[in-house]
């Protein structure tokens, strides 16, 4: 299972758990399996059936394009990282 | 003077000193600024502004105005389209275009008037007649917070600065993290050091100030030329703001007389256009130096509360950062990116970050070069130098013994590749400078160190192969620092040609795919890897030309170094020149082209300073005797350039610690909006910035390179509040450190 790694600001949708193992082969599998266990999941992370612009996913500390189709290893780690710019 | 160590020397064009081709043009005024754009038949513009901080709007008059002769039109908040709640997904829509119902600072823009002449339109604005009723204003974040205290906006936009906050209070959106137990931490720790900090509003003092012409054709299309940092920024929001297709608004970027950050968002475009459209001619206006202080965005002030614990032998155990960040008017002050960074150069099991971003009554902030951590470094390495002092350890082993290194986790738990933080922290305990004792009386030392975590995102490129083996290149990030050299020099090297068979271009948005702007240490990074990959896009087409006319699989050529050869028949090979004045007989010109998003590979970064200083004990003026700065580049593109980067930051960050800072009188009107008064430092304040070029390479791009202009301006503040306690035994916990301050930090410790 994928090692997700919970950003404070979720993490009182998660009972104060800052990482969860989660089933799933793509992102869309990680998301749906996380809301089921933790309602108000999918509304932080997702908008218009998009990962949010706002939000970076990286796949073992790599950025993932391909929002959520992207594909995910039994051991991958998952972080969900705010953008931001610079000057 | 500069010193490169672990100098690469596996490429050729890479790492070299060329000409950069912008020069000439900028030293002998051939260069083409916004200002320096005419069209016939071109109209100028002035804007009015609000005199108040905060204050309804009650009516606007413009009749007088439109009377007067050479007036050709006024715009106001009204000429724009009413604004779809989100439509300008960057930050809020009303910040860019004319204020309506309310003014939320002073130099808001109200208005603005089209004339044939700027004297006759700057006239015209005496002539608007605007009623106000003036509210009261909130100048200070603390009292932003409190309850009771004015209200800016019914309704906070929860996107700041590209990161979503929580709504804390009616002026306030927060972002926290944690990590560990930071009770527990404190509990462990041997020693604790708790201070609040603060620090004040300053600017980017980019030396051309915000301009623009704009031209609006019959069918409603723009042309917009720019001093911008990124067009393709400047064409959303304006095609958002007058709802206009993306491809009705083209954003030429002229050349750009510095930005570092300041020159994001599209302050005059919009209204420009408007103007342009109604009547008919081309508009262009052109800022005065007390239009960008007062109308612009300048770097957010800040209070910060920190509170690090650490063992005797020097591990810091526990920090607690609280931090709030001015916005200004509107939200957006750099929170996101600073609790990110604020403490992540260290190991720090236990830590909690928590940032504000508070709406005041003062112009909207905008990013200055690492926006958000200079203030934070000024305020946690200033506890680290003290935590230091108390455990009597040197402060270069203290920060080797607790900086982050490769595997390490960031404060978002990702691991880092290789980082140079120990290297930068080396590089200085092992230079002249720090080796060499200070002597003399009122003289002190300070290190510091900084830490930034550079950017990426979506570049585009395209490379067109001449018959005569010369390429030109286009790219869309305008080349503030001299980004085209390091780009067009990843693309020879790719190619395998000199870098003086390239020519770069940059160009406008209906001219080469989305580029972010040059913005967040990411231009030669990024767009840098887009020219790779659109090398490699020739390359390849190249080789299947070459193959073409061999009559041989592609498979079995090769290319290296700019030449290209079949892997086992000798006879069989062409330089890069001679197949290019092949191609246009054999099937037609090449052309590469590459759209990249490269974020996974941005490579963090490091920088450490020493500096000596002198203090007037009568004045309180502090002189800088002699200043080292060694910053990790991953790989240093052109080396004379990257140690330009370091010392320009350098000099702003001393600017920064020293002298600079808005006066907002109790009605938040700025005092001092002229650059007599406004104090950046000269050739005079400081001496010659000694550089240390680190190379660490970034494996996360083709050629090692990291982001290298922001770092540079994070650590010079903290490394001086050092140096003055070392001279004079006293803390500084607010910038600037002006004579003034100084003196009375000197009179209290004297129990004046």
């Amino acid at each position: 299972m994928a090692l997700v790694w919970i950003p404070s600001n979720m993490r009182h949708l998660t009972g104060g758990e800052s990482r969860i193992r989660v089933e799933g082969s793509t992102l869309a599998d990680i998301i749906s399996s996380l809301e089921a266990n933790f309602p108000g999941v999918r509304e932080e992370l997702v908008r218009d059936n998009l990962i949010k612009d706002e939000i970076a996913v990286a796949i073992d500390g790599e950025q993932g394009h391909q929002g959520l189709f992207q594909e995910i290893d039994d051991s991958s780690e998952i972080h969900f990282i705010p953008m931001v710019a610079g000057g | 003077m500069s010193t490169t160590i672990e100098r690469s020397s596996q490429y050729k064009v890479i790492g070299k000193d060329v000409l950069r081709p912008d020069g000439v043009d900028k030293v002998t005024g051939r260069a083409v600024f916004a200002d320096d754009v005419h069209l016939n038949g071109m109209l100028h513009a002035k804007v009015l502004r609000s005199p108040h901080a905060h204050a309804k709007i009650r009516s606007i008059d413009v009749s007088e105005a439109l009377k007067m002769p050479g007036v050709r039109a006024v715009v106001t908040s009204e000429d724009f389209p009413p604004i779809p709640e989100g439509i300008v997904k960057e930050e809020g829509a009303a910040f860019f275009a004319l204020a309506s119902d309310k003014v939320l600072f002073r130099g808001h823009a109200v208005a603005a008037v089209a004339a044939d002449s700027p004297h006759v339109a700057d006239e015209a604005l005496s002539k608007i007649k605007v009623e106000y009723e003036v509210l009261k204003a909130v100048l200070d974040p603390r009292e932003a917070m409190e309850p009771g205290a004015p209200v800016l906006h019914e309704k906070l936009n929860p996107m700041s600065f590209g990161a979503r906050l929580e709504q804390h209070s009616p002026n306030a959106l927060q972002q926290i993290t944690s990590m560990g137990d930071i009770e527990q931490g404190f509990r462990e720790a041997d020693v604790v050091v708790e201070r609040e900090f603060t620090t004040k509003t300053v600017h980017q003092g980019y030396i051309e100030p915000q301009s623009c012409v704009v031209d609006t054709a019959p069918d409603g299309s723009v042309t917009i030329w720019s001093t911008c940092q990124g067009p393709f920024r400047h064409r959303d929001n304006t095609a958002d703001l007058l709802q206009l297709p993306q491809n009705k608004v083209k954003v030429i970027p002229t050349e750009i007389g510095g930005g570092f950050g300041g020159k994001e968002v599209p302050y005059l475009e919009p209204m420009a256009a408007i103007l342009s459209r109604k009547t008919g001619r081309p508009v262009k206006i052109t800022m005065s130096r007390s239009d960008v202080f007062e109308g612009t965005g300048p770097a957010c002030a800040s209070y910060m509360r920190v509170k690090f614990g650490a063992k005797k032998t020097g591990e810091l155990v526990a920090a607690h950062l609280y931090f709030c960040f001015e916005a200004g008017a509107f939200p957006g002050a750099p929170v996101g990116g600073a609790v990110g960074i604020g403490l992540g150069r260290y190991k720090i099991p236990n830590q909690l970050v928590e940032g504000f971003d508070v709406v005041v009554n003062k112009p909207r902030t905008q990013p200055y070069r690492a926006p958000g951590a200079t203030q934070i470094h000024f305020a946690t390495e200033g506890v680290v130098d003290e935590l230091c002092e108390k455990i009597g350890m040197d402060p270069i082993e203290f920060r080797l013994k607790n900086v982050v290194q490769e595997g390490d986790r960031n404060v978002q738990g990702v691991p880092f590749l290789r980082i140079g933080g120990v290297e930068v922290l080396e590089a200085i305990k092992n230079s002249d400078h720090y080796k060499t004792p200070l002597e003399g009386p009122n003289r002190g030392r300070g290190v510091a160190l900084g830490f930034w975590r550079n950017g990426g995102g979506m570049s585009s490129c395209s490379i067109s192969v001449h018959p005569d083996g010369t390429v030109s290149i286009i790219e869309g990030s305008p080349d503030l620092s001299g980004t085209r050299t390091g780009i067009g020099m990843q693309a020879a090297e790719t190619l395998g040609i000199p870098f003086e068979d390239v020519r770069i271009t940059v160009v406008d948005t209906d001219s080469v795919g989305y580029t972010m702007g040059s913005w967040g240490s990411r231009t030669s990074f990024a767009t840098g890897w887009a020219a790779i990959e659109a090398a490699r896009d020739v390359n390849l087409k190249m080789v299947e030309r070459a193959s073409s006319i061999w009559s041989v699989p592609p498979e079995e050529v090769e290319v290296s170094d700019g030449t290209f050869y079949h892997r086992d028949d000798g006879s069989k090979k062409f330089t890069f020149k001679q197949l290019a004045a092949r191609l246009n007989a054999t099937g037609g010109p090449v052309v590469g082209s590459s759209v990249v998003d490269p974020t996974r590979g941005v490579g963090p970064a490091f920088a450490a300073n020493v500096v000596d200083l002198e203090v007037d004990p009568e004045t309180g003026k502090v002189t800088i005797l002699r200043y080292t700065v060694a910053q990790d580049v991953g790989q240093a593109l052109h080396p004379g350039m990257v140690e330009g980067q370091l010392e320009g930051g350098t000099v702003q960050g001393i600017g920064w610690a020293l002298n600079e800072e808005y006066f907002f009188d109790n009605d938040g009107q700025m005092r001092n909006s002229s650059f007599l008064d406004y104090r950046m430092p000269v050739a005079l304040d400081v001496p010659m910035i000694d550089t240390i070029i680190i190379e660490v390479p970034n494996p996360g791009h083709p050629y090692g390179v990291r982001g290298v202009g922001e770092n540079n301006i994070i650590t010079p503040p903290a490394a001086i509040a050092a140096a003055i306690h070392n001279a004079i035994g006293v803390r500084m916990t607010d910038l600037p450190m002006s004579p003034g301050y100084v003196l009375q930090a000197l009179w209290q410790q004297n129990g004046h």
